[in-house]
């Protein structure tokens, strides 16, 4: 598999094909952490979009001392930022699970089992979509994309320290929120 | 130590971020304290809990919206970005860094692209940035002053020209190699680009010769409808380097450059023909055009579709008549004519379908004036123009439909004006007929001595002896001129020792006279 730095340059040195790989690459993962950020499918797949054509133009001026990924996150964290304050969206449990979509059908569980995990997910996403942008954002990184404390500092330009601390009290008011479902789910 | 709960340590402990002292003093804690125990414990449930989240995917590949998405972005903004989006506040672009990012090779292809999309846009409507020099088909008295300098100079200083000419033409091949795989492809690049790139770059002024960022080409490059609302018409220095589109720069005859006075130039015509190996020997279509004393400028395309420049002047620079090589071979010959000598050409082509094997009559669309010409047409020509050519013209329509030219008057149909113009006109000349003396007369009747300083003894001589005639124009062609772009090629096999060498082929038209 051709890694990130081989597809850069072919794409710098002039074919565009190359960053359509590195597109079909991080896609989906990229998506499924804005989305959380943003709150919707909808407003999430434009961000994606926009990050890449945003990363494309812009791919010159990566120096490549950090991940391409982490630099794609930075671009997308920041279309996205730039996407909330322009919609600032207020979402209900209803208008979550509305934008969130199908939820991949998992065939094995009974439709009663099912139904009460995609309710559970639903709320999870509310309270996520409750949480500050600072906080949000932090927790996404670590908790669904799974970035290390270092990935999510480049990715947000912030100290190490202040990722710790933002991350621990994401945690602590989304603990708060989700009480009921966390106990159940025990 | 902190409040269990707001010790972050108990997070970091969770996610494994800890240095070896921190995860030690979190242990002791947690064997101290059943709060953070407990803490820590809902804190790897949260967790779960959202890890375990249903992924989201993106059901299609979005690389293709990408890509063209990116393409719009920086064909409308080629080099310079507006916002800095890897960081929320604007960042100062320093000239450098625009600089720099013109000249990588992704910004060039997507220059390039910008540009090839400016010309064919342009492809029809597009004034030139450099002042003219007028020709005349098989003109005997016609200097090209860049030949005649050649010619005066020393074997040094003209190889020397003859490199710069060189690298020229290399630079209009970088532009024609956007060349189709198959012939037919190839000879309509031959046929769009000398045309197309006319437009694309802007003059550059005397005083600073020098040429625009490749990359900022597209951006100053005239957009089709300021060109069609211009209404003023300028034409190359000379020679055929007009048609690779170069900024002008100062010039060589920088005295001799003119800017042509305001007149209507509506449409591009296109006329192909398949020519026998005899009518090539003999140069039978140069004769119609110095009878027609159309204004011309020419340039060659190999068999390859490569567009050159061609040194076909003699000596004296006396005589601009293709010579032809091979079987095959197309010259592209750019004129801008009045309908009366457009009618003229194709009459005198009809009347010679020996020597004119097939002709092909492509009109403006834009122009319904045009339309009638394709009467003209007979047997199978060249290949028709790419589709591309065709889309090409519609922004000319456009804009002619919203900036009618100068001198034609809005209140008149251009088919009215133009049957007024035939009507007007003497009977079309025919083969067969004496030629007459080329002059170097312009196609509004207005003599170019009048504007053009001459630089030369030779130029003061060519100048002198047409002016009284030129001035006494008839007033039919001021109204309407048309772009003309024939397009010939030899069929059938060219005998060798049947060449014509330059000063034979100068000697034609005397004989004849």
């Amino acid at each position: 598999m051709i890694d990130d730095a081989q597809l850069i340059a072919e794409t710098l040195a002039g074919k565009p094909a190359a960053f359509g790989r590195l597109v079909v690459k991080y896609q989906d993962r990229l998506y499924n952490t804005v989305v959380h950020v943003v709150g919707n499918e909808h407003d999430a797949r434009d961000v994606v979009q926009d990050a890449f054509v945003q990363a494309f133009i812009k791919l010159d001026t990566f120096r490549q001392s950090s991940a391409f990924f982490t630099w794609l996150y930075r671009i997308g964290f920041n279309v996205a930022v730039t996407h909330r304050r322009c919609r600032r969206p207020t979402l209900s449990i209803e208008q979550v699970r509305d934008a969130s979509g199908e939820e991949p059908v998992d065939t094995e569980v009974e439709p009663a089992e099912r139904l009460e995990r995609d309710e559970t997910a639903a709320q999870v996403r509310q309270a996520i979509a409750r949480l500050g942008e600072e906080y949000r954002s932090v927790l996404v990184l670590r908790e669904i994309d799974g970035c290390r404390y270092e990935t999510i500092a480049k990715i947000l330009e912030l100290p190490m320290g202040t990722v710790r601390s933002r991350l621990h009290r994401a945690r602590l008011q989304l603990r708060e929120q989700l009480k009921e479902v966390l106990i159940n789910d025990e | 130590m902190a409040n269990v709960p707001e010790n972050e340590l108990l997070s970091a402990y969770l996610d494994g971020e800890l240095t070896a002292g921190e995860q030690a003093e979190v242990e002791k804690l947690l064997a101290a304290s059943p709060a953070a125990r407990q803490l820590l414990e809902e804190l790897r449930a949260l967790s779960t809990t959202l890890q375990n989240l249903p992924a989201h995917r993106l059901d299609e590949d979005i690389s293709g919206p990408v890509l063209r998405q990116a393409e719009r972005q920086m064909l409308s903004e080629p080099v310079a970005p507006t916002v800095d989006l890897l960081s929320p506040a604007p960042a100062a672009t320093g000239w450098r860094s625009i600089v720099r990012r013109a000249l990588t090779p992704r910004a060039l292809v997507w220059s390039g692209t910008a540009v090839a999309v400016a010309v064919m846009l342009a492809i029809t409507n597009s004034p030139l940035d450099e002042p003219p020099v007028e020709r005349v088909a098989m003109a005997p008295k016609a200097v090209d002053r860049s030949v005649a300098e050649k010619s005066m100079a020393t074997p040094s200083i003209r190889a020397a020209a003859e490199a710069t000419d060189e690298a020229e033409l290399r630079e209009g091949d970088a532009v024609s190699e956007m060349e189709a795989p198959d012939a037919e492809a190839k000879l309509d690049d031959a046929v769009a680009m000398p045309t197309m790139s006319k437009a694309a770059p802007p003059p550059a002024p005397k005083t600073a010769p020098t040429r625009p960022p490749r990359a900022a080409v597209a951006k100053k490059a005239p957009s089709p409808s300021v060109v069609a609302k211009s209404g003023i018409v300028r034409k190359g220095k000379g020679g055929s380097s007009a048609f690779f589109g170069r900024a002008g720069g100062a010039a060589p005859g920088g005295q001799a450059q003119q800017l042509r006075g305001t007149q209507a130039i509506q449409g591009v015509l296109v006329v192909r023909c398949d020519i026998s190996p005899e009518a090539a020997r003999d140069q039978t279509f140069d004769r119609i055009l110095a009878s027609q004393k159309i204004t011309l400028e020419r340039t060659a395309a190999e068999a390859n579709g490569r567009l050159h420049k061609q040194r076909r002047q003699s000596e004296e620079g006396k005589l601009q008549a293709k010579t032809w090589q091979s079987a095959g071979e197309i010259d592209l010959i750019h004129a801008e004519a009045t309908p009366v000598q457009i009618e003229g050409t194709l009459a005198a082509l009809a009347a010679q379908p020996g020597a004119f094997l097939s002709v092909s009559v492509e009109p403006d669309p834009a122009v319904p004036a045009q339309q009638s010409w394709r009467r003209y047409a007979r047997g199978r020509s060249l290949p028709a123009k790419s589709s591309a050519m065709q889309a090409a013209r519609q922004p000319k329509l456009d804009a002619m439909q919203q900036a009618p030219t100068a001198q034609a008057p809005a209140d008149r149909p251009a088919t009215q004006k133009l049957q007024m113009e035939i009507q007007a006109d003497k009977p079309v000349q025919a083969e067969g007929q004496k030629p007459e003396k080329p002059k170097q007369t312009r196609a509004d009747g207005q003599a170019p001595a009048t504007q053009q300083k001459p630089e030369s003894a030779s130029d003061t001589k060519q100048q002198a002896e047409p002016s009284e005639e030129k001035t006494k124009g008839p007033q039919r062609e001021q109204a309407a001129t048309y772009r003309v772009l024939f397009v010939l090629r030899v069929v059938g096999q060219l005998p060798r020792n049947s060449l014509p060498s330059v000063e034979a082929s100068e000697k034609v038209p005397a004989a004849k006279q």
